[in-house]
């Protein structure tokens, strides 16, 4: 057992366990958009920065995926961190502007607005890269990806073609925080009949 | 083995998304209540790595051989718990989770936190229910020792024998051809690529030389048998003689696809216009064309633009091939402009330095051949433009050959009439993806060039000695949920071998001379197509059986208020759409109770039948969309069966609508919600079924006939065919099987509940008593009775002068 | 002769011991006469582009068709970056040495008539000196070089780098056939750990002890180890290990073979970006010839260690120099980071201890165990031990690649071997460790250039980018710069450099527009400071030190860009105008002849007028002027 503490409260972990997975444990909350349980963690999103305090030094690290240790000094609420997040809800805000669910996540960290000029309206993608993991991981076909890099980052299926390797699961749609996914999921396995749903 | 089955059950929390709108104190103190729940425990995130570890735990301190997990969607968190609990020995199918997260707290705004919790122990409860009544069933090794045999004369054989022989497997090649025809023929499937056949003669020169690779000369393939690991496969001897038999573990197909000619409307005439086969057959036999020599890449006005790629290339090879071997050959390469170039950079160099022409005509009016002209248009201009030509080359037709097509049918590999091998049912378990890649190479599988064509060969060598690999290390297992025979029950009817669509039934010697059937595990993809249709239900889902399944209707039912409704949803279409509600933001109606299937054409009759008699009032099925169902379509044997039952019903004097069929999307939960509560709406609207004994005494009789095997064999007879590729309802005529249905129904349910009601009075019976007792038409049932007499089923004794029967 | 083609002499057999390997080296230097006449040519990158190769193929016709007495038949030598760069192309004369610059085709038949022929200079290609333009003979007589302490780049523009045989000549293997058949791994590791080498790459965390660490992990672990040169030096105007791969390959592969020795690893990966394919070549050769000679490959010189390398190469991603996109882009994934919270010794390359070290820091490996590990550690100062190879470039008069012993201060290297700014003067800052480095003001000039003191700096050494800015520049200007390469190249997967650099490049670009406000300062540094928490992985914490040095350091010229409009060097083209000074204008007409827009009209001879209206501000006027009568404001 690793003992440490989260928030002034002393913890205990199993080795292997992250900060994350140990915090919730004791019903402490850190906010995340990158993280599912269903795949393995990226520490893409840098919401769930913690800092790491040990007498005047401090460290901000990612909690879902650093490692529980003993003797962590951990704190899930700082002006480090709220600094951190707040840039990342504001830039999230003026990036994917047609996402209620990062408006609504972002309010609850007391963001409600953005100093940054809005790109494209229409955005909802927050390029997390869940879907992706959630294709190669648990269903294991690899059928999305993301293409390019940096601000041209973009998710999709090879060429933003139909893909013949989706087997139209859906996973990816139940796993995107912002339900991007949704919406582009006709691009990947192709097109639906017009009569999508009605009772015999 | 008779211990009692020891089901623990896990609540999620799910931080606040459940523990915030469940009341999660009353739903733990219910579920306890339920029986064979051995254990119950609250968990903020059984999920994550705390949670596992506490699940673990419970399971090794209470001795847990199955659970269940009641948190959000199995599609996303299945595949963790089952691997995370190997090291536990709960294998795949012990078990189950329930979402109580996106069908229940997130998606009843109206309900309060108890009554939420009241809705999620209906949902644990049946799937505790089905649970209990698994009967955990065994993976077996399986083992291959014997060779590998590749069949069907497909260049990538050579490539594949290549592959096992570096991999140290050995392996068969059964050819019709010798080397030097397969060479000859390689100028026929792949015109202009001469340059490659060195590299086909080294590797055939290897696969000669390896001590690996045993090569015989067959002909024609007769048949196939037995399993993965112990085939044998007999060929006709091209010698004449007693038939070529061989042994092999795994095989493999490697087919080529061939070319034809093109038809009359491109004015081909093999003599000045051609095609590309031809064109190569000339270029090397008698030399170069003389004068304007105008490949067309007429595949989009053919209909297969996706191949204009491949002819593109080959022009290219073929026209340069022209131009470096004579200064008297002017090579036009003219396409559509939609197609792109093919070429690198270096080749457009090559190709500038040669002199060939590349046209571009707009498509959207088709060239016309006219004898030395062909006219086009060009998009810029809108001006008709001719290009003049002495010789025209088009592009071939790719077909897949007889030869390949008599393989791939004698190996179940899926083919329709005009099309390429590529259909292959692969869609059903991710873990079968690759499965088609593995056994099926070469361009009868999609039309490619020669060296794709060897790559193919190449890959699929390696995916099956993969296999070979587990199985030498002894890792190689049945699944966990695969269909399985009852031999002793089996008839040998055949049914599931005709709807079963990967191919994985075999037919065994039974008792007593008879065919019966049995399933190559290794093959079976776990659908359950088979299982559900089968009239003796000899065979079964091990893992996850319709004993289960009627286990879990019949808990949820009883448990059922009158207004509810028990559903059925499949894993890609009706559970899908139901996870995705939440995420939308929509509510549900909460009087439907969903239970999870893979596929709706799982689900056997008397499972509907079992929610009908234990309490439900209506019930539902959600299957895919029409024509995008994932197995052999279950959304249309699930048509069928909810027909019967409705026909059913009607027999017994209740509403048809009390069972339905629904289609749903995933991504249109909106669709879905609507759906549900047009559902709900109809099931609200009636008076439940009241439960008296009479009525209770038709559903028991309903429930009764779902099991007659007369009536299954006719419906499964009428299932739709995995080769059928437009659902008719019926085989011949639809009225008439539609009519010839219903009557042997009506026969049957009635027989059934006379056969019921005597063995209920224990003593002999009058038809008029009968009559009474079942509220029926006496003559009617005067003549079951004779016929009933008559077939042995009944006895008739006269008492008083009276016909009184009994059995 | 050269020494080229003494190996169809030599027996190009495996060498079976490490008196195999003396022997060999002994019938090399026994054919080579010390008084034999040598044309060195370099063929660095530099001098290739400035025509190095037709200056070769002129050397060997002349030479082909002039008739010269048999004992002075004199061999062309190419090799690799000899440092010069801003000089080049770079011809030496041996055994005399003497060093020309700027030589181009047509002055071949001059030097071959004067210098091969009779030994005397041809003095119009010598190199002159800054101060007193005296022409200096040799390479050793000119600051640039003697103010160096040349230690990786010793071989580099002297030994062939396609050639085994010119490597071994000079001693090369003869570290590594020591450490075989002389020491343990474990001594091996102990020297390496006392020289104090800190790595090359950026961080300078001490070899030795990254290397034990891996060593303890792979106990630990019991998985293989794996040895892996970064060779991905993507930094903007950095060339440092894309020479020493080109001009010292086998001095990178000793090094890796003697670190896969010390370690127990027997699997080594070069990663070299595909942009060097010279690189990839020569070190593609020299893996090839080492294997020949048994020194690579299976049972290395007859003493059973077995280890072998690949190159992978990198497509161009400047993220994949980053450890673990570095891990990724090799496993065949997209370069992406992954979080380091277990070191990479621990898990890196496919799970298993790993340890990465820069091209240079391998390249120091064998003169360490050759010449000892008190050797190393005498050059330096304690913790900063050894020598640093920097590319000097930007306003500097000598552009090139400068090695120094750490500790050697900016304004040696700058002002002593890079000659001053061109014009004279101070220098305004100095741009280190690459777009992820910091500005160090001229104030800071006599700071011992190590890895402590440039981090106390707000900078960090980086892989030795170094560049030189005077008051042309404008710091703003430098810090978009950057920001735009690194969001450029950021690999998109966290979001604060995904979407801060873009918002902190948008931030400068309406400063650079003359419209920010202090509170964007602010705005700026606080975002800045939230990427240095927040992002993954070094490329995005280390992305916002260009703005952040400068801002600390020339805060007064971000405030003029805001509160002034004004851009004090001349370069915001929003925020300045060209105008012609009339005293100084000759009217020759030159720049209106040159304006694309047409805005600068005039009478000949009458000074001329530029319309402020219809000036784009290219700035072409005020270079074409040849009276510096074009005035930026």
């Amino acid at each position: 057992m690793l003992k440490f503490r989260i928030n002034d409260i002393d913890v205990e972990a199993e080795p292997g366990w992250t900060v994350l997975e140990t915090a919730r444990e004791y019903g402490i909350e850190i906010p995340t958009l990158c993280f599912h349980e269903a795949v393995q963690a990226s520490g893409a999103c840098r919401l769930c920065m913690v800092e790491l305090r040990e007498g005047d030094w401090t460290k901000l690290v990612a909690s879902c995926v650093y490692p529980a240790k003993d003797g962590l000094n951990v704190y899930t609420e700082s002006e480090r961190i709220t600094n951190v997040r707040r840039w990342i809800f504001e830039m999230l805000l003026s990036e994917c502007p047609a996402s209620q669910e990062i408006r609504d996540m972002a309010a609850k960290y007391g963001v409600t607005s953005t100093r940054f000029a809005i790109k494209d309206p229409e955005q909802d993608c927050i390029m997390c890269g869940l879907c992706t993991r959630v294709c190669a991981e648990v269903v294991g076909v690899h059928a999305i990806a993301t293409q390019s890099r940096g601000v041209y980052k973009r998710i999709g299926s090879p060429f933003m073609k139909p893909n013949e390797a989706c087997v139209a699961c859906g996973s990816c749609v139940s796993v995107c925080p912002t339900g991007a996914m949704a919406r582009r999921i006709d691009l990947v396995r192709g097109k639906m009949e017009e009569n999508q749903t009605n009772a015999a | 083995m008779s211990t009692a089955p020891k089901v623990g059950v896990f609540l999620c929390e799910c931080g606040d998304k459940i523990k915030g709108n469940v009341d999660m104190g009353l739903l733990a103190q219910k579920v306890v209540e339920t029986p064979d729940v051995a254990f119950c425990k609250t968990m903020p995130y059984p999920c994550l790595k705390p949670g596992i570890a506490g699940i673990k735990k419970a399971i090794a301190d209470a001795g847990l051989d199955r659970i269940v997990i009641a948190g959000c969607s199995r599609r996303l968190m299945m595949k963790k718990f089952e691997n995370e609990m190997k090291d536990s020995g709960l294998d795949v199918g012990q078990i189950a989770m329930v979402n109580l997260r996106d069908h229940v707290a997130l998606v009843h705004p109206g309900l309060e936190p108890a009554q939420r919790a009241e809705k999620g122990v209906k949902l644990i409860r049946s799937s505790v229910a089905d649970l209990a009544a698994m009967v955990p069933g065994l993976r077996f090794q399986i083992s291959i020792e014997k060779p590998v045999l590749i069949m069907g004369d497909g260049i990538a054989t050579y490539a594949a024998a290549q592959q096992f022989a570096r991999h140290g497997v050995e392996s068969i090649m059964a050819l019709s051809l010798d080397d030097e025809e397969e060479i000859r023929l390689l100028h026929e499937r792949y015109p202009g690529e001469r340059q490659n056949f060195g590299r086909v003669r080294n590797i055939m020169k290897a696969v000669e030389e390896s001590p690996l690779v045993q090569r015989i000369t067959v002909g024609d393939p007769i048949a196939k048998n037995g399993k993965t690991g112990n085939y044998s496969v007999s060929f006709e001897n091209p010698e004449g003689g007693a038939p070529i038999a061989v042994e092999a573990g795994l095989i493999m197909a490697c087919l080529d696809g061939e070319m034809e000619s093109p038809g009359p409307e491109f004015g081909h005439n093999g003599d000045s216009v051609i095609c590309q086969s031809e064109a190569d057959e000339h270029l090397w036999t008698v030399g170069p064309y003389k004068g304007n020599v105008v490949f067309w890449i007429n595949d989009v006005e053919a209909g297969t633009p996706e191949f204009a790629h491949l002819s593109m290339r080959g022009a290219w090879s073929l026209g340069r091939a022209m131009v470096e071997r004579s200064d008297k050959c002017n090579v036009t390469i003219f396409h559509n402009q939609d197609t792109p170039l093919p070429l690198s950079a270096e080749e457009r160099r090559i190709s500038r330095k040669l002199g060939i022409q590349w046209v571009a005509y707009d498509g959207k009016i088709c060239p016309t051949v006219q004898a030395r002209n062909l006219t086009y248009l060009v998009k810029d201009d809108g001006l008709e433009r001719e290009l003049p030509w002495d010789q025209l080359i088009l592009s071939p037709v790719r077909v897949v050959g007889r030869h390949a097509i008599d393989v791939a049918s004698l190996l179940n590999l899926d083919h329709k009439e005009g099309r390429f091998l590529r259909a292959y049912h692969a869609q059903v378990r991710p873990e079968n993806v690759g499965r088609k890649e593995a056994i099926l190479a070469g361009s009868a599988a999609y039309p490619c060039d020669l060296s794709q064509a060897l790559a193919q060969g190449r890959r699929a060598a390696i995916k099956v000695a993969e296999t070979i690999d587990l199985s030498k290390d002894g890792k190689l297992f049945s699944p966990a949920i695969v269909s399985v025979i009852d031999l002793e029950k089996c008839i040998g009817c055949g049914q599931c071998e005709e709807l079963c669509e990967c191919g994985a039934i075999q037919v065994v010697e039974g008792i007593g001379g008879a065919f019966g059937r049995a399933v190559d595990p290794l093959i079976c993809t776990g659908g359950g197509t088979g299982a559900a249709a089968c009239p003796e239900q000899a065979m079964y889902l091990q893992n996850a059986s319709t004993i289960q399944r009627e286990a879990a209707a019949g808990a949820l039912a009883k448990e059922l208020a009158p207004g509810e409704v028990a559903a059925f949803g499949c894993t890609w279409g009706g559970y899908a759409a139901a996870d995705n509600v939440a995420k939308s933001g929509l509510a549900m109606d909460p009087r439907l109770h969903m239970i999870y299937v893979p596929c709706v054409g799982q689900i056997d009759a008397t499972v509907m039948a079992k929610a009908l008699l234990d309490g439900a009032n209506g019930v539902i099925l959600f299957g895919c969309v029409p024509e995008e169902c994932h197995h052999s379509y279950g959304v249309d044997h699930g048509w069928s069966r909810v027909n019967m039952l409705k026909k059913l019903l009607a027999l017994a004097g209740f509403d048809r609508k009390r069972i339905a069929l629904a289609h749903a999307d995933f991504n249109n939960p909106e669709g879905f919600v609507k759906t549900v509560e047009g559902y709900t709406e109809i099931i609200a609207g009636m008076e439940p079924i009241e439960r008296s004994p009479q009525n209770l005494e038709k559903l028991h009789a309903i429930y009764d006939t779902t099991k007659n095997s007369r009536v299954r064999l006719l419906l499964s007879a009428a299932l739709r065919r995995p080769w059928e590729s437009v659902y008719r309802g019926a085989q011949r005529h639809a009225l008439e099987y539609d009519q010839e249905f219903a009557g042997v129904l009506a026969e049957e349910f009635a027989q059934t509940r006379l056969t019921r009601a005597l063995k209920a009075q224990g003593e002999p019976q009058t038809i008029k008593d009968l009559a009474v007792h079942l509220d029926a038409d006496k003559d009617y049932i005067a003549e079951m009775l004779m016929e009933m007499a008559s077939e042995g089923k009944v006895n008739m004794i006269h008492k008083q002068r009276k016909a009184h029967f009994m059995v | 002769m050269g020494i080229a083609n003494l190996a169809e002499k030599i027996d190009a057999k495996r060498l079976e011991s490490s008196d195999d390997l003396v022997q060999l080296r002994r019938e090399i230097q026994m054919r080579q006469d010390p008084n034999q006449v040598q044309i060195v040519v370099c063929h660095g990158t530099g001098c290739l582009v400035s025509g190095s190769p037709a200056v070769t193929r002129a050397f060997k016709k002349v030479l082909g068709e002039t008739d010269i007495e048999a004992k002075v038949m004199p061999g062309v030598k190419t090799t690799g970056c000899q440092g010069f760069c801003s000089r080049g192309p770079l011809v030496t004369i041996m055994p005399q040495g003497i060093f020309y610059e700027r030589v181009s085709p047509k002055d071949v038949e001059d030097i071959v008539e004067q210098t091969v022929k009779n030994g005397k200079p041809v003095e119009r290609l010598l190199y002159k000196d800054v101060n007193t333009g005296e022409p200096l003979q040799t390479m050793d007589e000119i600051p640039f070089y003697n103010l160096q302490t040349r230690n990786v780049l010793k071989n580099i523009g002297t030994i062939d780098p396609t050639d085994i045989y010119d490597y071994i000549a000079v001693g090369g293997y003869q570290a590594l056939a020591k450490a075989l058949t002389t020491m343990t791994p474990e001594q091996v590791l102990e020297e390496v750990e006392k020289s104090g080498i800190r790595g090359r790459g950026g961080a300078g965390f001490p070899a030795g002890r990254k290397w034990r660490g891996a060593v303890q992990a792979k106990e630990r672990k019991n998985q293989p180890l794996y040895v892996v040169v970064n060779g991905d030096e993507g930094d903007p105007g950095a060339f440092m290990d894309g020479s020493v791969m080109e001009g010292d390959p086998h001095a990178v592969l000793e090094g890796l073979i003697l670190g896969a020795y010390a370690m127990g690893s027997e699997k080594g990966y070069m990663y070299v970006r595909a942009e060097y394919p010279l690189a990839i070549q020569h070190l593609e050769m020299a893996m090839a010839a080492a294997r020949e000679l048994g020194l690579l490959g299976d049972n290395i010189l007859n003493t059973g260690f077995c280890f072998d390398a690949q190159i992978n190469r990198g497509a161009g991603a400047f993220v994949c120099g980053e450890s673990t996109a570095l891990f990724t882009s090799i496993e065949g994934k997209a370069g992406e980071p992954r979080p380091k919270y277990v070191r990479s010794v621990e898990e890196g390359l496919w799970g298993c201890p790993t340890v990465l070290n820069n091209v240079e820091t391998w390249a120091n490996i064998p003169k360490i165990i050759d010449k000892g590990a008190e050797w190393y550690a005498s050059i330096g100062s304690p913790n900063n031990t050894g020598t640093k190879v920097f590319s000097l470039v930007g306003k500097v008069n000598n552009v090139g690649l400068v090695e120094v012993p750490l500790g050697t201060s900016l304004s040696t290297i700058i002002e002593d071997i890079g000659g001053g700014i061109p014009g004279g003067g101070e220098f305004k800052a100095v741009q280190t460790g690459g777009p992820s480095g910091g500005c160090i003001p001229y104030k800071h000039k006599d700071a011992p250039v190590d890895y402590d003191s440039l981090t106390k700096l707000g900078s960090m050494m980086g892989s030795g980018g170094m560049i030189v800015m005077d008051k042309r520049d404008c710091v703003v200007d430098v810090a978009r710069y950057f920001l735009k390469f690194l969001e450029e190249e950021s690999c998109g997967k966290c979001n604060p450099c995904r979407l801060g650099l873009t918002r902190m490049r948008e931030i400068l670009d309406d400063f650079s527009k003359g419209c920010g406000s202090e509170q964007d300062i602010e705005d700026l540094m606080s975002l800045a400071t939230s990427i240095q928490d927040g992002a993954l992985c070094a490329l995005g914490t280390s992305a916002p030190n260009p703005v952040l040095t400068t801002l600390h350091f020339f805060k007064d010229e971000y405030l003029a860009h805001i509160k002034d409009q004004k851009c004090p060097a001349g370069v915001c083209k929003d925020l300045i105008t060209y105008s012609i000074d009339p005293d100084a204008c000759t009217g020759c007409g030159a720049c209106a002849k040159q304006c694309p827009n047409n805005a600068i009209t005039g009478e000949k001879k009458e000074p001329h007028t530029i319309d402020t209206d219809a000036c784009i501000r290219c700035g072409i006027c005020e270079e074409t002027c040849k009276f510096n009568a074009v005035l930026v404001s």
